[in-house]
């Protein structure tokens, strides 16, 4: 539950100098439960896969094939970083519905965090796919005069990715918050279950725009 | 609404961390056996698939074998029905071979008993002539009977050169003398006549018997010495029966 402004983080201990908000705890906390539910999943696997396995599996492999649909022949490169990202932001939407926990996500910094690895990853991808100067040379594609656009483009489609989730998961909160206010403890059950369904719905999105920029860097066909 | 650079940065190693570890913990080891099954499934499938060409090349082989066999199955009959159409052309021709054997020796038998019959009843009707013939015969009186062959043996004998006339009373038994058969007893009168007139014909060496033998049914035969001269109707139904056996025979 939110107890200040939905805009601002909120600090809950400082290490030295580095105030520790809410989005970096709940984060930790995710960065200690994927991994260690990932461990005890698939420490037992076998050539037979069981229930569990068979669910793991095809949530690895649906999110692999997804990747394979946008970004071709490197999804197997591209998995680690994107199926993070989905799981990720799945996850950290999902915390919302937990009493005393704010999804991180619902945070700018955490949204332009994904973001700016995204950011990063494009270029990364990019260059060592197709060179550096190959790779900068599609900035000037298809015309000499689209370069300043183009640049553009990477700077506001990085903002968009940001804004987009960071919009839509605090306006998520902040409205099941105002009906909480409101109206009382369990009315606002099902916007929290809408709410779910849109923060995975936001993962998806961004998890998929984030392959596609990364693709498109990876071919030589810039997509926007 | 204020901007934390210090949770900015914290998300973002937090997130490059947790990229890592989850690769660490939960991609690589299932993709590592999703790999795994996915080689087990391919291997499977290349075994398959081989398994599925050997079955073709089987099922090739044994098309191949069936037609082999339906063509030699067909050679086969073909065979078969062309030395039974050989065998059967060789059986017809031989059954009509044999039908045309019985049906010739039914005509060879069928005409034998035809010819039988017909000599049989030649027979009867030269024997009913000749039983006509004494019977009508019986009715004319008897010098007028022997008259007739007299005045005809007569002719005969001075016909013949006279050597051959003389060669008839010379014979290896006995010389000059002749036995006068008739188909009648003579009478008395008779006799003398034809003594008479043979003496004056054959010269008065000759000696001469008189005797009948009814199955001359009409005239007489002369016994000479050295031959025998036939002029009775049994001679001469004789040589017709005969001439018309040889008719028959010729026919």
């Amino acid at each position: 539950m939110m107890d200040a402004s939905p805009l601002t983080s909120t600090i809950l201990f400082h290490i030295g100098p580095i105030p520790i908000s809410q989005a970096v705890v709940t984060t930790w906390g995710l960065m200690l439960v994927l991994p260690l539910g990932s461990w005890l999943l698939t420490r037992r696997l076998g050539r037979e896969p069981g229930r569990l396995q068979a669910v793991l599996e095809t949530v690895v492999v649906g999110i692999l094939e997804q990747i394979s649909e946008v970004a071709g022949k490197s999804a197997r490169s591209l998995l680690p970083l994107l199926a993070t990202l989905f799981l990720f932001i799945a996850s950290a939407n999902s915390t919302s519905i937990l009493p005393g926990m704010e999804a991180p996500t619902a945070r700018i910094e955490t949204a332009a965090a994904l973001a700016a690895v995204v950011f990063v990853s494009v270029h990364f991808y990019g260059i060592r796919a197709r060179g550096l100067l190959g790779y900068l040379a599609g900035f000037a594609k298809p015309k000499l005069i689209m370069l300043p656009l183009n640049l553009l483009s990477e700077f506001t489609r990085t903002l968009s990715l940001t804004v987009r989730l960071f919009g839509n998961v605090m306006s998520g909160e902040f409205m099941i918050a105002l009906v909480l206010a409101l109206a009382g403890l369990f009315v606002p059950i099902p916007l929290m279950a809408l709410e779910l369904l849109l923060g995975l719905v936001q993962a998806y999105i961004f998890t998929v725009l984030a392959g596609v920029f990364i693709g498109a860097a990876i071919n030589a066909q810039q997509q926007t | 609404m204020s901007f934390d650079w210090w949770t900015f940065g914290l998300q973002t190693v937090n997130f490059v961390i947790l990229v890592w570890l989850l690769h660490r913990f939960l991609y690589k080891p299932v993709l590592r056996f999703v790999d795994a099954r996915r080689a087990d499934i391919d291997k499977e499938h290349a075994e398959a698939k081989r398994i599925q060409q050997e079955a073709q090349s089987e099922l090739k082989r044994i098309h191949t074998a069936r037609s082999e066999t339906e063509a030699e199955r067909e050679a086969v009959l073909a065979a078969a029905r062309t030395e039974a159409e050989i065998q059967a052309a060789a059986r017809l021709a031989q059954a009509e071979h044999d039908a045309e054997e019985l049906e010739t020796q039914a005509r060879k038998s069928l005409q034998a008993e035809r010819d039988a019959a017909a000599g049989e009843t030649r027979k009867i009707a030269l024997d009913l002539g000749m039983d006509v013939a004494r019977r009508l015969l019986q009715e004319v009186p008897a010098d007028l009977r022997m008259a007739t062959w007299l005045d005809r043996i007569e002719n005969h004998l001075n016909a013949l050169e006279p050597g051959k006339r003389d060669a008839l009373l010379v014979g290896p038994a006995s010389t000059g003398r002749l036995r006068v058969i008739g188909a009648i007893p003579l009478p008395k009168a008779s006799m003398e006549r034809w003594r008479e007139r043979l003496i004056a014909i054959l010269g008065d060496d000759l000696e001469i018997e008189f005797a009948h033998d009814p199955d001359l049914i009409a005239g007489v035969e002369l016994h000479f010495p050295g031959a025998i001269l036939h002029f009775s109707w049994r001679g001469t139904l004789n040589a017709m029966r005969v001439e018309m056996t040889a008719d028959a025979d010729a026919r």
